[in-house]
């Protein structure tokens, strides 16, 4: 009987066309009044011949239109910054890398996840083949690369939403040869009052010249 | 031997020999090991070939395939996966396999680059590696790993922490890993390895164990766009496909050669048969290289043997040179025989001896070629001088008309625009001299090794997808001292523990492999092992092989080109036994290299090493088409027409037939080939143009040049002689001057021949070369004295007549108080005359031509005066005449040569061989003086001494007309002289010609 009850709760079906054009216009509205977003997360890395995976917690910060931050709890004082068009990362304290992304290269996490503050279906259409199913109370944004995936380059990808408020619940990354990156997403927190300088770009004696150079690809 | 015999010899030893080419032409070609592989064909002593020889056998075994592809997606990864494993289980029951597997063969690669990578750090960073690889510390250093798999994610970093767990490359300088971070994730190609029982040695056993290979997997993967997508590779398949795309070519090629050149062949004769003829003689010319070749190497690169083109290119024309000379309706003894046959021979020789000297290249490949080449012209030579006119000599073969008109035609539009030509000649020249510090910056040779890649072979297109790339990695160079230092302080390291260490870190075995092929190079190269080390090289040597040999071959062309020059040199003197003949020939082949510069920059192409062999051809042409050019202008006088009639045509159709032979490598698959034969084609143009156009119009006229020597027949070389006559003993001198005529003869043949026709008037039907060589000798034997007698007191000079006849003769007419005209011949010493007359008191004087300049005249006049003999000039001066009258009519002796009568009156006297022109004007004014004329000879006896004969006078009466007198008295003269002249013809020093 619970199974009965339950059952609608786990069905998966395709949205129509249609649907998926109300879903993305509900979407864009949503983050086109979201200009401050926090939420917490787990970041769990499965590679192959790795025992067990790598899980990794923190918080999320948002804010439109295109800075992102993932602040790193574990490990402590890791960071990933995206804003202007590049990317800091920063690890286990020690390592500090600035690189310069270019639209065409989705390659980073990082720079996955801000596009889907901007494009929940719309705009992957080129490279990928895109599906929206319901499952149950949820919406999966699922993402597959057409043709022979470049390096690094993801092979799949699964969006989950909240069906109800559209609120990001998680994204898998699935990276090929049984390698995937999973962000599970809690406490979402739309426009609360926030410090700028959560965005602040890392100080530059923190970022050697040597990385320096080595950025601006 | 009779005549009969001697023929019949000469057959019998042309059969043994043409038994003997095919005989063993055809074991060779059984027995003879024709190799595939470029590397041979370079100097083995340079460090880069021996890397690449190194890494050819270690990193490359004979009896490795792999079979690679490369999956654009997982569904392709999973179907090729399927389809190989498939093929691997059939393979592995398959005869004559060893084994099949699935396996990466870029891993290996990586793991000797890593390793290497490691060996060449500084100390200080090398000592850091050793110690993040202890136990404890690598304990360590992995489970940092571990937690670095954590936090913010780098691609990149992720990348490489999947190869280097132990973050070795933390220690390097800079950051290699760019490179490497391909061989992750699914871009990394599908290998199968099949390998055979045994190494598969040759092309059969190659071919036949890829077409196995290729079958299998085209039953074994049914998705046509997969199984065209996988490439095979290895040594068996380079093998295979270099040998079977060479085979294809080679067919192609020379099936398109023999088409066209047989074609234009037929345009030129019409004939069929003689064409066959021709054909297959250039087959046994090819029989004859590969029994040179089985003879010096045993083996032979198809590389090498493509380039038996050129033998094509040259034996032709030997052929067609003798096809046209019996399709003009000459035969073996006709005149014209003789000078093609050694034109024919020493171009062979000249042109092998030129790619002879290339036997002493470093470089094997053109051993090789000098072996094949040479000994392929020489029976090329043979084919067409001994074989080639027994099939002719039967045929009626006859030029069509047309050839003739248009050869007369382009004779004469040379000969009428001559001042044109020479004008462009010398524009060029200007040209080039101008144009040269412009352009010396371009890559005429470039020694782009990288050309001679096969990229366009499967098999090397598989190879570089199994390394990764198709750019090696760049490595540091093997010359490392870190390298060195570091070896020695190498520990063995176990693998099992390290692995135990990576699974305790919860990583499995497909982390630790890399690390741990990167421990077991280590270990091999702290063991005494090279592979690492010729790994590191063989990854960057091809910029080194480009570089290496460039340097090589400049040095061999240095060194070789000189001796190339000597040669070509030597032996087109020989041929043409003339100075000036032999700079002419020089200069024709320096205007035929500047042309094919001035070509190829046109063209905008380089040569390449291969390329770079036309310079060998092209001496070859140019000094072939310069021989036989050079060697009809003489025969001919000059006579462009005549000229052009024999050569004109075959030399258009061997430069027609050769265009063709190297365009042929345009319809093959071969970068390198095709190279060649557009170079080819460039030099055979300029081949032409200097041999057809620049030589003809520089050689100018022939008949205009004088009998005697411009340079030596100076005053100052008269004067010179005679303060050498006064210290030099008379034999020495005497021997001197024989040895100095002697040269001068060989190396004036067609003076020689006038001389022999000129002989051959006073002894039909023919003299030898030989006799007529003598006369030179005695000639200068003649001269000798001449100097002699002028540096001696007149007592002793006089000495050296040691019989004097006909005196009374003499006494008689001088003291009947009249003058008499001494006339002779170009006989012995005749200027001995005077100072006889002298001693005997009879004053005299001598007729003579102006010298060729106004101080050896006034040399000559003065010499006679010494022995009281006066000189009367004949020639401009109209007043002449009345001196010599006024002289005789004084009483005095007039002695006058007859035989060269120039362009003054003359009549014909009958000679045993023919009829001679005698002049007549001197009898004329004997008539007029009515003075008697003394026929005399003065001639060298065996031993030394000369004998002077005057034989009774001749008292000139009227007879009839003036020319019956004339002629008359002029056979009378002759008559007198004949037997002495007969009995000394090589004394008679007529060097004009008198037919």
């Amino acid at each position: 009987m619970i199974l009965i009850f339950a059952a609608p709760a786990f069905a998966e079906s395709r949205l129509s066309h249609q649907e998926r054009l109300d879903l993305e216009s509900r979407f864009s509205q949503k983050q086109k009044e979201t200009r401050f977003l926090k939420t917490e997360f787990r970041q769990t890395l499965q590679l192959e011949g790795l025992n067990k995976p790598v899980v990794s917690r923190g918080e999320f910060f948002f804010q439109a239109p295109d800075r992102l931050k993932l602040e790193y709890t574990q490990p402590a004082g890791e960071l990933a910054l995206l804003r202007d068009g590049a990317l800091v990362l920063k690890k286990n304290g020690r390592l500090l890398v600035k690189k310069q992304l270019q639209s065409s290269q989705a390659v980073d996490s990082v720079a996955l996840l801000q596009r889907f503050f901007t494009d929940l279906t719309a705009g992957w259409d080129e490279d990928y083949d895109v599906s929206v199913w319901r499952r149950g109370e949820k919406i999966a944004v699922v993402l597959e690369r057409k043709g022979e995936p470049q390096r690094g380059q993801p092979a799949k990808i699964e969006t989950l939403l909240t069906g109800r408020d559209l609120e990001l619940q998680s994204v898998r990354v699935a990276l090929g040869e049984g390698n995937e990156l999973f962000y599970e997403f809690f406490n979402v927190r739309r426009n609360a009052s926030f410090d700028e300088a959560i965005f602040a770009w890392p100080k530059e004696d923190n970022a050697p010249r040597r990385l320096k150079q080595k950025g601006g690809r | 031997m009779s005549g009969k015999n001697k023929t019949w010899a000469r057959l019998l030893a042309h059969g043994g020999i043409l038994l003997f080419i095919l005989a063993a032409g055809g074991w060779s070609v059984a027995h003879l090991n024709f190799q595939t592989e470029l590397l041979p064909l370079f100097p083995q002593h340079l460090p880069s070939v021996q890397t690449l020889a190194y890494a050819q056998e270690r990193f490359s075994s004979q009896r490795e395939v792999w079979a690679v592809f490369q999956p654009r997606s997982e569904e392709e990864r999973r179907q090729a996966e399927t389809g190989l494993t498939r093929a691997a289980g059939r393979f592995q029951k398959m005869p004559g396999v060893a084994s099949a597997e699935i396996s990466s063969g870029f891993t290996a690669a990586l793991g000797k680059t890593a390793a290497w990578l490691v060996a060449v750090q500084s100390p200080e960073r090398f000592d850091a590696i050793c110690r993040a690889l202890s136990p404890e510390e690598a304990r360590k250093r992995l489970g940092e790993t571990v937690s670095l798999l954590g936090g913010a994610l780098d691609a990149d970093e992720l990348a490489r922490l999947r190869i280097d767990p132990l973050r070795l490359s933390d220690f390097f300088e800079g950051n290699p890993f760019g490179k490497f971070s391909a061989a992750t994730g699914n871009a990394q190609p599908l290998a199968l390895k099949i390998e055979a029982v045994a190494p598969l040695q040759d092309f059969e056993a190659c071919q036949k164990f890829v077409g196995a290979t290729r079958k299998i997997l085209d039953q074994e993967i049914s998705e046509a766009g997969l199984r065209s997508r996988i490439l095979l590779t290895g040594q068996p398949a380079f093998t295979a496909e270099i040998s079977s795309a060479m085979r294809r070519d080679m067919i192609l090629m020379i099936t398109v050669a023999v088409v066209l050149a047989s074609l234009v062949f037929w345009i030129f004769y019409r004939s069929l048969v003689p064409l066959l003829w021709i054909l297959a003689l250039q087959v046994l010319n090819i029989l004859g290289g590969f029994i040179a070749a089985q003879f010096f190497f045993g083996s032979l690169n198809v590389l090498s043997v493509a380039f038996a083109a050129i033998l094509m290119g040259v034996s032709m024309d030997y052929c067609i040179l003798v096809y046209h000379h019996f399709a003009q309706g000459e035969g073996l003894r006709s005149e014209a025989w003789r000078p093609l046959r050694r034109g024919i021979w020493f171009s062979a020789v000249t042109t092998a001896a030129s790619f002879g000297i290339l036997y002493f290249s470093i470089f094997p490949g053109l051993r090789q070629l000098a072996v094949l080449i040479g000994a392929g012209l020489l029976v090329g030579a043979w084919g067409a001088t001994a074989i080639l006119p027994l099939a002719l000599s039967r045929r009626r073969l006859q030029i069509p008309a047309w050839l003739g008109r248009v050869s007369e035609r382009a004779a004469e539009g040379l000969q009428k625009r001559g001042r044109f030509w020479k004008t462009g000649c010398i524009a060029f020249l200007i040209l080039c001299a101008t144009a040269a510090p412009f352009v010396r910056h371009y890559p005429f040779y470039a020694a782009d090794a990288r050309r001679l890649q096969p990229t366009q072979l499967e098999a090397y297109r598989g190879q570089a997808l199994l390394r990764g790339s198709h750019e090696p990695p760049s490595l540091p160079l093997l010359s490392s001292e870190n390298a060195a230092r570091n070896r020695v302080k190498w520990t063995p390291r176990s693998a099992a523990e390290l692995e135990q260490i990576f699974q305790q870190a919860g990583l499995d075995a497909s982390w630790a492999k890399p690390t741990l092929e990167v421990l077991s190079e280590l270990n091999q190269w702290s063991a005494g092992g090279r592979d690492l080390e010729m790994f590191a090289a063989s990854a960057n040597v091809w910029p080194q092989l480009q570089r290496e040999l460039g340097d090589a071959a400049a040095r061999d062309f240095k060194r070789l080109s000189l001796w190339m020059f000597l040669a070509v040199l030597g032996l087109s003197f020989a041929a043409l036994r003339s100075v000036r003949l032999t700079v002419l020939s020089m200069c024709a082949l320096g205007g035929g290299l500047l042309l094919l510069l001035a070509l190829v920059y046109a063209n905008r192409v380089s040569m390449t090493i291969v390329s770079l062999l036309c310079v060998p051809l092209l001496i070859g042409l140019i000094i072939d088409y310069g021989l036989h050019m050079l060697l009809e202008l003489e025969h001919h006088k000059g006579d462009l027409r005549a000229v052009f009639r024999q050569l004109a045509a075959p030399m258009s159709l061997t430069g027609l037939t050769s265009l063709i032979g190297f365009s042929a490598p345009f319809v093959s698959s071969q970068p390198v080939l095709q190279n060649f034969g557009f170079v080819m084609d460039l030099g055979v143009i300029a081949s032409l143009a200097v041999g057809l156009m620049m030589l003809p119009v520089w050689y100018g006229g022939g008949a205009r040049r004088p009998h005697y020597s411009a340079a030596f027949y100076r005053a100052g070389w008269f004067a010179a002689a005679e303060s050498a006559a006064r210290w030099i003993p008379r034999r020495w001198l005497r021997g001197l001057a024989k040895l100095a005529g002697f040269f001068y003869a060989w190396t004036h043949p067609a003076k020689v021949a006038v001389v022999r026709r000129n002989l051959a008037l006073t002894s039909p039907p023919s003299v030898s070369f030989r006799e007529a060589c003598r006369v030179y000798q005695n000639f200068g034997a003649n001269l000798a004295d001449y100097f002699y007698v002028s540096s001696r007191p007149r007592k002793q000079a006089a000495q050296i007549i040691s019989e004097r006849m006909g005196y009374d003769h003499l006494k008689k007419t001088h003291e009947a108080g009249r003058g008499a005209l001494l006339v002779t011949v170009h006989l012995g010493l005749f200027e001995l005359g005077g100072l006889l007359m002298q001693e005997f008191g009879f004053p005299t004087a001598a007729l003579t031509f102006p010298e060729p300049s106004r101080e050896l005249t006034q040399w000559r006049a003065a010499y006679r005066r010494r022995w009281g003999v006066e000189t009367i000039e004949v020639g401009e001066d109209e007043f002449a005449f009345f001196e010599i009258l006024r002289q005789l009519r004084q009483g005095k002796f007039i002695a006058a040569p007859l035989d060269r009568p120039g362009d003054f009156q003359s009549v014909e006297v009958t000679f045993p061989g023919g009829r001679v022109r005698f002049a007549s004007g001197v009898l004329l004014i004997a008539l007029a003086a009515q003075c008697p004329v003394i026929p005399s000879t003065i001639v060298a006896k065996a031993d030394g001494s000369y004998r002077i004969e005057a034989h009774p006078p001749l008292e000139l009466k009227p007879r009839g007309s003036r020319e019956e007198t004339l002629h008359f008295y002029a056979q009378k003269i002759a008559d007198v002289i004949l037997p002495t002249l007969c009995q000394y013809r090589t004394q008679w020093y007529q060097f004009v010609s008198l037919s």
